[in-house]
């Protein structure tokens, strides 16, 4: 049923703010509470540390209470979605209102009367103007309160998810509401539609519409460019959980009684061979070969969890986390936010290279985006930054059989190219936006690979510790050269690999020496700008993860490029 | 060009319990020198990988407020007198740098425990670093201080400590205990329910339910 004239005309929507900041109290709460809870376990010196308590009991406790870290910021996170419902919902509400009581008020001017009830009538002798006017005057009434409708049903989908107040039978009213749409973003999705069109199509669709594929398929979206980067985040931390939970409880257990059984074979294994029992020996194969099953299933729960807990609360900068995809299997794959890309000043996408994984983005990798978005947020006047960690493909395991292979680039280059047009299609002002795709080592040449092959929607490409983007010059990169910037540090293992030019021209070459030879006057140099980076100190090997150290100057550079001030590096 | 021995780490006095409080003190002592000093918007601490593993750097930063950006004070007058005042603390300043139009610049210092710490402006904003590098772990409790300079609590993103209050009052944790206590109405513009969340009662330390 609709909204009505005058209950539209009648309603007061103070209330209803109101109880909006209420439930954003409520997030902010939940989440501060999120974080005292996990200082209990974090760092060996906290009451659940390590250093204070152990054994099974202690992982057990520890493990109950980054359940409830996750459970808690899971729950704030619902709330601020419930606080954003409500405020969009009340700024439509209080927009209808405003419009429909400037209809009523201009209608006498008009020649019309608009009564309480919402009938619209005229004076006994109506001119056919004014007749005219009646039908005008009721189809912008009726305009008015088919939003204010929508608006309700809207905030009424979104309170029954994110508050919990639907019932099943709701629930799955909702999904089965959202079929057909569902069905039609599977044809769309297989007909390879752009990031553009997907969002097209997306932006198309009603709230209720929009929560009921969330809810009923969220494995379609989670992944998928184009779809706006909060939405794929509740999507993704859905499909997280669900995966989590379906690791058998008793995983742990199971590996310490067949790591109990094996010992006790492997103690007996003189005497097995000696009698020659098959059945004793065929069944520790059969149980190192069950071992090691569990054991990477356990190696991946373990992956996924650390990862879920790693972006529960807040970021340092204070910016939220936003979980944009995420794979376990094999290495792993993980594309994590800090800050909302659809809505920041600025987006910095972060390309690893060798060695990433699953693991490292909960871990060093999350820190350096981190510290980027921290660094990114001090420039004055520079706005917020969101910064992507963009572990969106299989990077190579091992610097020196796996990364001279360009493979693992070209595996790269479609996936991150969609990646960006996902991204300039979500934002709310891709013309006034400053993106920076960064890549490090082996990640540049992917960026390389992926914007040579596709084009990047992105103004800025960053280089630091190239072996070579498969290009040889900066123009080669779909972007003016003035807009792209690269780094090395002195004595960093790299250049070594970069001189070889296996992937191309070394970036930070001013035009000789790139493939170990004079290359004479054909080539002048990779183009764009050079910044400093230093090599705190390290050897080789250690300066290469360097840049993102404390006190390095690449860092400052990092971050003025980021934010737009790129002619201010040094 | 650095040799391909792995660095060798040197070893701080301290440990990671207590760096939070040494880096804290640090800015404490050097915001102590600064005339006038107008106070801190911001807290933010951030962690950094170690070529040793089984240790890791931290960092504090404290934001001066938007008010000082670009002012002369900040961005010129400071400078100055760190130059002076962090040597007469028996602080080493080792680290200056200018880029050619002044808009970035830093200069930093490191006391005699390892705290370094690095005054910089960034295109007029001003961040004070406190930072410690690769700092071994301890077996207590990784606590900071309340933040310095007026930093309001919604402001203090101290990720990587516990705050510790000094002396915490019983009234400031009754407040915080029950922040829903009123709320429980239910809002119904167009019949769609509405209904502020449950109270949460929220205990003032967590340690003590362990």
């Amino acid at each position: 049923m609709g909204i009505t004239h005058g209950g539209l005309l009648g309603a007061d929507f103070g209330r209803l703010e109101i109880v909006a900041e209420t439930w954003k109290s409520m997030a902010d709460t939940l989440e501060s509470e999120a974080g005292a809870v996990e200082q209990c376990k974090r760092g060996d010196g906290a009451s659940l540390g390590a250093d204070n308590w152990d054994g099974d009991a202690a992982e057990a406790g520890r493990a109950r209470v980054r359940d409830l870290t996750v459970a808690l910021d899971d729950r704030a996170a619902e709330a601020r979605r419930v606080w954003a419902a409500i405020t969009e919902a009340a700024e439509e509400f209080g927009l209808c209102q405003r419009e429909l009581q400037a209809l009523v008020e201009e209608a006498p001017s008009r020649g019309v009367q608009v009564a309480e009830d919402g009938s619209v009538t005229t004076p006994h002798t109506a001119s056919t103007r004014q007749q005219q006017q009646v039908v005008i005057v009721r189809g912008e009434i009726d305009a008015v309160l088919e939003r204010a409708t929508a608006a309700d049903e809207a905030l009424k989908a979104a309170i029954g998810i994110w508050a919990g107040t639907f019932s099943e039978s709701e629930r799955l009213d909702l999904i089965h509401g959202a079929g057909d749409e569902a069905q039609e973003l599977h044809e769309l999705i297989d007909s390879g539609a752009s990031p553009d069109a997907v969002n097209d199509w997306w932006s198309g669709l009603s709230e209720a519409e929009r929560l009921g594929v969330l809810e009923g398929s969220p494995g379609l979206i989670a992944g998928l460019d184009g779809i706006p980067t909060d939405t794929r985040d509740a999507a993704n931390r859905d499909l997280l959980d669900s995966e989590l939970d379906r690791f058998a409880p008793t995983l742990d257990g199971d590996i310490a009684s067949l790591e109990d059984r094996i010992a006790e074979l492997e103690a007996d294994w003189d005497e097995i061979v000696a009698s020659d029992d098959r059945e004793r020996a065929m069944e520790l194969e059969d149980l190192q070969a069950e071992l090691e099953g569990l054991e990477t299933q356990r190696d991946q729960r373990d992956s996924l969890a650390n990862l879920q807990e790693a972006i529960a609360g807040r970021a340092p900068s204070g910016q939220e986390y936003l979980l944009l995809g995420y794979d376990s299997a094999e290495d792993g794959k993980a594309i994590v936010a800090v800050g909302n890309p659809d809505t920041a000043d600025n987006t910095a996408v972060y390309v690893p290279g060798t060695g990433a994984d699953l693991d490292g983005a909960s871990g060093t990798l999350l820190d350096r985006v981190d510290a980027m978005a921290t660094d990114a947020s001090q420039p004055a006047g520079s706005g917020e930054t969101a910064v992507v960690l963009w572990l969106g493909y299989d990077a190579p395991n091992n610097p020196i059989t796996d990364s001279p292979s360009i493979s693992y680039a070209e595996d790269a280059s479609a996936p991150l190219a969609s990646f960006m047009s996902g991204l300039e299609a979500t934002n709310h002002d891709p013309d006034g936006t400053t993106t920076t795709v960064v890549g490090h080592s082996y990640g540049t040449t992917v960026i390389g690979q992926s914007a040579g092959e596709h084009g990047l929607a992105t103004d800025q490409i960053v280089a630091v510790a190239s072996p070579g983007m498969n290009v040889d010059h900066a123009g080669e990169l779909g972007i003016d050269p003035d807009d792209f910037y690269t780094t090395t540090a002195p004595g960093d293992v790299i250049n070594v690999a970069a001189e070889t030019g296996t992937h191309g021209a070394d970036p930070n070459d001013s035009g000789v020496n790139w493939d170990g030879e004079h290359v004479g006057v054909d080539w002048e140099g990779f183009g764009g700008n050079t910044f400093t980076s230093e090599d705190m100190d390290g050897n080789a090997i250690d300066i290469h993860s360097n840049y993102w150290d404390q006190g390095n100057i690449a860092r400052e550079n990092l971050a003025l490029i980021f934010t737009g001030n790129g002619g201010q590096v040094e | 060009m650095p040799d391909d021995s792995s660095s060798e780490m040197p070893e701080l006095e301290f440990t990671l319990d207590e760096a939070f409080i040494r880096m804290d003190d640090a800015v404490a002592e050097t915001i102590a020198g600064l005339p006038d000093f107008p106070g801190f918007h911001e807290r933010t601490t951030l962690k950094f990988e170690c070529p040793d593993p089984d240790r890791e750097s931290y960092e504090i930063n404290y934001t001066l407020p938007e008010s000082t950006i670009g002012s002369e004070l900040v961005t010129e007058d400071y400078f100055a007198v760190l130059k002076e005042y962090w040597p007469s603390l028996g602080w080493e300043v080792h680290g200056e740098r200018e880029y050619p139009d002044g808009a970035m610049k830093g200069i930093e210092a490191i006391r005699p425990d390892g705290v370094n710490v690095w005054y910089s402006n960034m295109l007029g904003q001003i961040v004070i670093h406190a930072q410690v590098a690769c700092v071994s772990p301890g077996g207590g409790p990784v606590e900071c201080g309340p933040p310095l300079g007026g930093v309001l609590p919604e402001d203090d993103r101290a990720s990587h400590c516990t705050v510790v209050e000094p002396e915490e009052s019983e009234d400031a944790s009754a407040d915080a205990a029950a922040p829903f206590e009123d709320g429980q109405a239910v809002v119904r513009p167009f019949g769609v329910p509405v209904r502020e969340p449950e109270a949460i009662p929220v205990p003032a330390s967590y340690d003590e339910h362990l």
